[in-house]
């Protein structure tokens, strides 16, 4: 910015890539070198508009700052992380340090989540003021929308989504991480009757993708977790062979931590 | 490949001079060859344009005719495509319904000032929703707030004849940004006229007349349309039956080469298609077209049919009278064309079990359809949008033809499992990479190729309520192709297993890449409003609004120090060492890359 500024005034070389800095400055738009590298890796985040960017930076700052100069907090923005999969990661390797007298090992941990009852409103991650229970394992995060369908907060559960309603802000996330290696070593602890569990969910539950933007693909896809995807005896779906869980495939369900 | 030039225009414009129609006064015959211009000018370019840049083009035409008649600024236009993108307000008071976006957007829309000289039109705006919350409440709610009078506003809109139309359309782009391309077109109507929203149909004959032995007819192709069939019925009531043929391809150019030398001395015809694949002898056909030492037979004429492709030669494009072909959008279009280019009554009646087989058929071409026109949602749709074409569909019918077979010659029970593995992972599957798409995929396969299709009258999808979307129960092929026909011509998104909401997503998405195109073909040197250049207002911007809402940068020793202390969760960690705690080296990577 400050070479745009000198740039213009005179003081330094107009380069092409600053011309066409200004120009994205103008038009709103975020110049393409505060986004990538030279190699054209993203290093920052994608928003549609300047003032989003210049936002997001303010946001993610606010978070980053008080993690360090404060203390860890309850529950944690996603959409501020530049590597949410490594987040999540670190948290698994915590539960597993954390689990180390029941023998878990890294590699046999699958996430699993819960989700919670209360919403944060608002879309720039900041929760000062509010209070949590915060888990004794795993992590909380907000921060997500749920595209595709709505969230019926009582049962917790996902439903058709109102008319006009392309997103829903989504409660608070559990998200922590349970072993699922056979029970043949001695108090793993979870084990056989997790893989179990995890395998009934995959017949009954929506896997949900959960994504960093709406455009969706391999790159940004961060986990997945299940959503309960229909009511307790809930007629079955007229059109026959169709499951509950096939339905919010089909309807392009997932959860974004933003929206544009 | 929208290229055109200098020359095409000049030859426009003389031929408008020639044939528009005579006046005696200068000031009417000037109008009148500027209203002939403007129309072939726009039919001329429409015509080489794919479907879903037409609009786009139109409200640049009408959106710069306004400009030169000093209507409007290009601070307008501004205006129009960026909306509320520059402004950062958090303090929106009416957050319980309205997005914050809407609210950046009529925020930006109160502060400006129309063509310089307007007061600003919607001062009072926020104000005005705030006494009338409900009924703007319910104008934003509309299904087509486009056609339904604004509040409070609507008179003062429609008694501003210069740019009342214009105003309207930024009060509809910035409320309901999904509506913006119905509102573009009401817009174009306003100031083109009625003519210019219409959908048109250009005929061969026309583009024959413009055309002649050096400018050549360029087809713009996609997957699924195929002009050749069209220009050969053209020649042969031109009496230049046979036409010569060639699909370029390696090794092609010669032959081609040798059609245009004949053709060029006999005056017949040439058409060349696919020629993306030989890009080379492209570039030298402006050359071959132009030559020195030789007269090209005055009814020669060459047809090009090529798909776009961003190194096609200029000099050709520039040269070349361009028309695009494009298979008609929809399920029900889609189906016909399966039916009409695949299907026959022998197809149909190819393998037994017949009843079995033309199930099947139908529930595999309709499945086709179904994903083809599922890439129009983007991201809700597929993840990558997939092209999906007709050897896709033959391959898996092959399977199905084989595998029906082979049940029957061996008595061995059809396996539906086999089947749906053989279309959604080896068919179609071959060209899904991301595995939420294959899964999504399998989804449709299951459900539609499964036992229950062959129970008389299987339906589709029993959540859809416009249209009962079945099998029919027939042996003709006739009888199918009736029931296509009765399919409706737009497709509500439930049949694809899609909340309705999810023609909002699309609407939202084209509005928006409209706008982004005509972002990027925006003017960068002109000037903006209020005297001020674009460096001054870039570097104003900057100087007051971005920089002081920097946060303050990090400093890196504070940081290692602070890990060393900062808690973890139960049982981990201990004083000193804390820097060593999983989501603690997560989180000075973080503040790394920040």
């Amino acid at each position: 910015m400050i070479d745009m500024i000198d740039a213009i005034d005179g003081t330094i070389i107009m380069t092409p890539e600053i011309v066409d800095a200004i120009n994205a400055v103008f038009d709103f738009r975020v110049p393409k070198k505060w986004q990538f590298d030279p190699t054209g890796a993203e290093i920052s985040w994608m928003t549609a508009s300047l003032a989003g960017w210049i936002k997001g930076l303010g946001d993610r700052h606010f978070q980053l700052n008080n993690w360090i100069s404060k203390e860890r907090p309850p529950s944690f923005w996603m959409t501020g992380f530049f590597n949410p999969q490594g987040f999540l990661t670190s948290m698994k390797q915590e539960v597993t340090r954390q689990k180390k007298a029941q023998n878990w090992s890294l590699d046999e941990v699958e996430y699993i989540s819960e989700v919670m009852k209360e919403v944060i409103q608002g879309d720039d991650g900041r929760i000062e003021g509010k209070q949590f229970n915060v888990p004794g394992e795993g992590v909380l995060i907000h921060g997500l929308f749920l595209e595709g369908a709505g969230w019926n907060k009582n049962e917790r559960r996902l439903e058709d989504s109102q008319p006009k309603e392309l997103y829903y802000q989504f409660p608070i996330l559990h998200v922590s991480a349970i072993s699922v290696a056979a029970s043949d070593k001695p108090g793993v602890g979870g084990g056989n009757k997790a893989k179990q569990d995890l395998a009934n969910l995959e017949k009954t539950a929506y896997k949900c993708p959960v994504y960093v933007y709406p455009k969706r693909n391999d790159r940004y896809l961060i986990f997945r977790c299940f959503l309960k995807a229909e009511a307790q005896g809930a007629p079955a779906n007229p059109n026959r062979g169709m499951t509950a869980p096939m339905k919010w495939k089909l309807a392009g369900v997932s959860l974004l931590c933003s929206k544009d | 490949m929208y290229n055109s030039s200098l020359g095409q225009f000049l030859g426009l414009f003389d031929y408008g001079i020639d044939k528009s129609p005579k006046a005696q006064l200068v000031k009417e015959r000037v109008q009148i060859i500027i209203n002939w211009l403007t129309k072939k000018v726009y039919r001329y370019i429409n015509r080489g344009l794919f479907e879903r840049d037409k609009v786009t083009f139109k409200l640049l035409m009408a959106t710069k005719i306004l400009i030169k008649d000093g209507r409007l600024t290009s601070a307008d236009v501004g205006l129009l495509l960026k909306a509320g993108g520059g402004i950062d307000d958090r303090n929106n008071p009416f957050a319980s319904w309205m997005q914050q976006k809407q609210w950046l957007n009529l925020k930006a829309l109160s502060k400006h000032k129309f063509n310089n000289d307007h007061a600003m039109f919607f001062k009072e705006l926020p104000e005005r929703i705030n006494r009338n919350e409900q009924i703007w409440k319910k104008w934003i709610d509309e299904n087509e707030p486009e056609i339904i009078p604004i509040p409070d506003y609507e008179e003062k809109i429609q008694s501003d004849q210069n740019i009342g139309h214009f105003i309207h359309l930024c009060l509809v782009r910035s409320l309901r940004e999904d509506r913006t391309v119905l509102a573009c077109n009401q817009f174009i109507r306003d100031v083109m006229g009625e003519e210019y929203t219409q959908p048109v149909t250009d005929q061969i004959v026309d583009m024959f007349e413009e055309s002649n032995c050096q400018t050549p007819v360029l087809y713009l192709i996609s997957a699924g349309s195929d002009p050749t069939g069209s220009i050969d019925e053209f020649a042969k009531k031109k009496k230049k039956y046979p036409t010569g043929k060639v699909s370029m391809g390696e090794e092609q150019e010669i032959p081609a080469m040798q059609l245009i030398d004949v053709g060029m001395g006999k005056g017949d015809w040439v058409i060349l298609n696919n020629c993306h694949l030989s890009l080379e002898f492209m570039a030298e056909m402006e050359e071959i077209l132009n030559p020195k030492d030789r007269e090209i037979h005055p009814e020669f004429r060459l047809w090009i049919t090529c798909e776009p492709h961003n190194e096609f030669p200029l000099g050709l494009l520039q040269m070349a009278i361009k028309a695009t072909t494009e298979p008609p959008q929809g399920l029900k279009a889609g189906v016909s064309r399966t039916f009409q280019t695949i299907v026959n009554q022998d197809f149909l009646e190819k393998v037994e079990p017949y009843d079995k087989w033309r199930s099947l058929v139908f529930a595999i071409c309709f499945m086709h359809s179904v994903i083809q026109e599922r890439r129009k949602f983007g991201a809700l749709g597929f993840c990558i949008p997939y092209s999906f074409n007709n050897s896709d569909l033959e391959a898996s019918l092959l399977y199905i033809e084989k595998h029906l077979t082979m049940s029957q010659n061996l008595n061995m029970p059809l396996s539906f499992k086999a089947m749906v593995y053989m279309v959604s992972d080896v068919q179609y599957g071959g060209r899904i990479t991301d595995g939420l798409d294959r899964e999504l995929f399998g989804c449709y396969t299951q459900l539609w190729v499964q036992e229950a299709v062959f129970t008389p009258m299987y339906c589709f999808n029993q959540t859809v309520t416009e249209f009962n979307y079945h099998i029919p129960d027939a042996t003709e092929h006739t009888k199918f192709m009736e029931y296509i026909n009765k399919m409706p011509s737009t497709d509500a998104p439930p049949i694809f297993g899609l909340h309705s909401n999810a023609d909002l997503t699309f609407r939202l998405k084209e509005s928006t890449d409209m706008i982004n195109v005509l972002l990027d073909t925006q003017p960068k040197e002109s000037s903006g409003g209020g005297g001020l250049s674009r460096e001054d207002q870039v570097k104003e911007k900057i100087e007051k609004e971005l920089l002081p809402s920097l946060p303050v940068d990090f400093i890196w020793i504070d940081v290692v120090e602070r890990l060393k202390n900062l808690k973890g969760p139960k049982g981990l960690g201990e004083p000193g060492k804390n820097d060593l705690i999983p989501l603690n080296i997560f989180l000075s990577q973080e503040i790394q890359r920040f």
